[in-house]
């Protein structure tokens, strides 16, 4: 593992170069979630970045600005920022491990970033794990969730009214920001990144599965594999913990491996 | 301000960021621990942006993964817990002073990363203040009469006070912080004369000590005063200063609440350090 910073302002990226066996010169850039969610993935996408590396892929993981150890504070990002990191992390990948081909792994808001990003490369392969397919859907969750943490005896002896402000669940979220996070929704998205795409979903499918038919409807070669660990991500009680990926990991690998060339 | 990633340690598997202002200056540094399992940039991104804002004062900081969590890999050949965390940290001490001339550090960390940081604080003369937000506590007369003497102003809550204090009677449990029905977060404190010892070598040393509670710790402390009540041997003096934020919760997660924990410490280091 080696740490690297790319872009400006700067970003803090690990690289994972292809360790062991057959080394396949595949990169693969994983990009994490947002806020809350970006802190309790962090241990499972280091485990996952290190079997992928195992596996003779050349791995990078990063924080996009304002989130992580990466430069600025949320309350100053923009999605545009983060789709540009996504695009500027690729760069720092092929730059670092001279891969020739390139596979993107997104995590819930961040698989919405990895299927919109700015200044993308030909992407052989986009994995999204359990993905954020409608922005405003996800702002409302987390909404109700901090309003819920308010007056839970659990976080607070009395309940709190807040002053206003951009504070959500623990995160500064600026207006500008929640109305970006709001208006994206993948299942409108026009043009995709890349030909190949797979889902990786755990627990409900019923959300996910027309869409993915959808996606093959219109030509992209779309499919889905659930995953039977679902992840507690909108567990109000779960914010502060790290989580396990369970069986997600090894359908991330799976995917990742089957469409290796 | 410059950051940037480290590695170090015998075998280079320890990892975490320095952040440094501008000039430097001989002041001391700062190590962050991790909170739990969370890695080195804290709960809500705590430790980010509080080593940002030292180093706006001049302070430089590393927050660090201790062994086996975040990016750090584990330690090797060291199977006592308590003896990697100190081992860890005059890792992270070492480095410091190597590659950027530290000689004396201000150790800090929320919780478990408290508990952590007063090992490391204990173990090596380095180190000069200490920060423990939710760190020990230990129960006072007063501590116990604000906690239950509201309860026993009702019949019905003063009866089943009564049964709980001999059921303790039956089954004692010295040293114990006081549980209750609603403990969530459950801690397990050494015995106290052992931390009254290790506190007292701490205040021989000079070591500046911050403790600071949050609401969520309503179970162990409840009053500023309450760490000299529970340690009068301790010549404490004006080594040790003590916040209480009733309001709020172990992170600090509105941000409000975060900005006074802010306020406190940054005002502590630049008063003490400064």
């Amino acid at each position: 593992m080696e740490s690297t910073q790319f872009g400006q302002p700067p970003l803090f990226g690990l690289y994972h170069p292809a360790a062991g066996g057959e080394v396949r010169g595949r990169g693969v850039v994983i990009c994490p979630p947002i806020a809350h969610e970006h802190i309790r993935a962090h241990r499972a996408l280091r485990f996952l970045a290190v079997q992928l590396a195992r596996e003779g892929f050349d791995v990078l993981r990063f924080d996009y600005f304002g989130m992580g150890d990466s430069a600025g504070d949320s309350e100053e990002a923009r999605v545009a920022h983060w789709q540009a990191d996504v695009g500027a992390a690729a760069e720092e990948l092929h730059a670092l491990a001279g891969t020739e081909s390139l596979a993107v792994l997104g995590v819930r808001f961040g698989a919405t970033l990895a299927a919109t990003a700015a200044g993308l490369p030909a992407v052989e392969h986009l994995v999204l794990w359990d993905p954020v397919l409608d922005g405003r859907q996800y702002l409302a969750r987390m909404q109700e969730m901090h309003a819920a943490m308010l007056v839970d005896s659990r976080c607070f002896r009395h309940p709190r009214q807040e002053r206003p402000g951009p504070g959500l669940l623990g995160f500064p979220f600026g207006p500008e920001l929640r109305a970006e996070i709001a208006a994206c929704d993948l299942r409108a998205l026009p043009r995709w990144p890349s030909e190949c795409v797979t889902v990786v979903q755990g627990g409900d499918l019923s959300e996910v599965e027309p869409w993915v038919k959808s996606l093959c409807q219109r030509g992209i070669q779309a499919n889905l594999r659930p995953a039977t660990t679902a992840v507690d991500w909108e567990d109000r009680d779960a914010i502060g913990r790290s989580l396990t990926a369970g069986d997600a990991q090894g359908a991330i690998l799976a995917a990742l491996l089957e469409r290796t060339p | 301000m410059k950051e940037r990633a480290c590695t170090f340690g015998e075998s280079g598997g320890l990892y975490g960021i320095l952040t440094e202002p501008e000039a430097p200056s001989d002041r001391p540094f700062a190590i962050l621990l991790n909170a739990g399992l969370v890695h080195r940039v804290g709960p809500f991104r705590i430790s980010v942006d509080l080593a940002r804002r030292l180093a706006a004062l001049g302070f430089s900081t590393l927050r660090m993964d201790l062994s086996g969590l975040g990016d750090s890999a584990p330690r090797p050949g060291e199977p006592d817990l308590h003896q990697r965390v100190v081992a860890d940290v005059r890792d992270a001490m070492d480095f410091l002073a190597l590659r950027c001339g530290a000689r004396r550090f201000v150790v800090g960390g929320i919780c478990s990363g408290a508990i952590n940081a007063h090992r490391a604080a204990v173990a090596d003369p380095r180190v000069a203040g200490l920060i423990m937000l939710d760190g020990y506590a230990y129960s006072t007369p007063q501590f116990l009469l604000r906690r239950y003497g509201p309860r026993l102003a009702s019949p019905g809550a003063a009866l089943r006070f009564v049964g709980r204090q001999v059921s303790s009677l039956v089954a004692p449990q010295p040293d114990a912080a006081p549980s209750g029905d609603d403990d969530i977060l459950s801690q397990d404190f050494p015995p106290k004369d052992r931390i009254a010892s290790e506190l007292r070598q701490l205040v021989e040393r000079n070591v500046a000590l911050l403790f600071v509670y949050s609401g969520n710790w309503y179970l162990y402390f409840n009053y500023r005063d309450q760490i000299r009540d529970s340690f009068p041997d301790v010549p404490f003096g004006d080594r040790l200063t003590v916040e209480h934020f009733p309001e709020a919760d172990h992170t600090y997660t509105l941000l409000e609440d975060r900005e006074q924990l802010f306020a406190t410490m940054l005002g502590w280091m630049r008063e003490r350090f400064g």
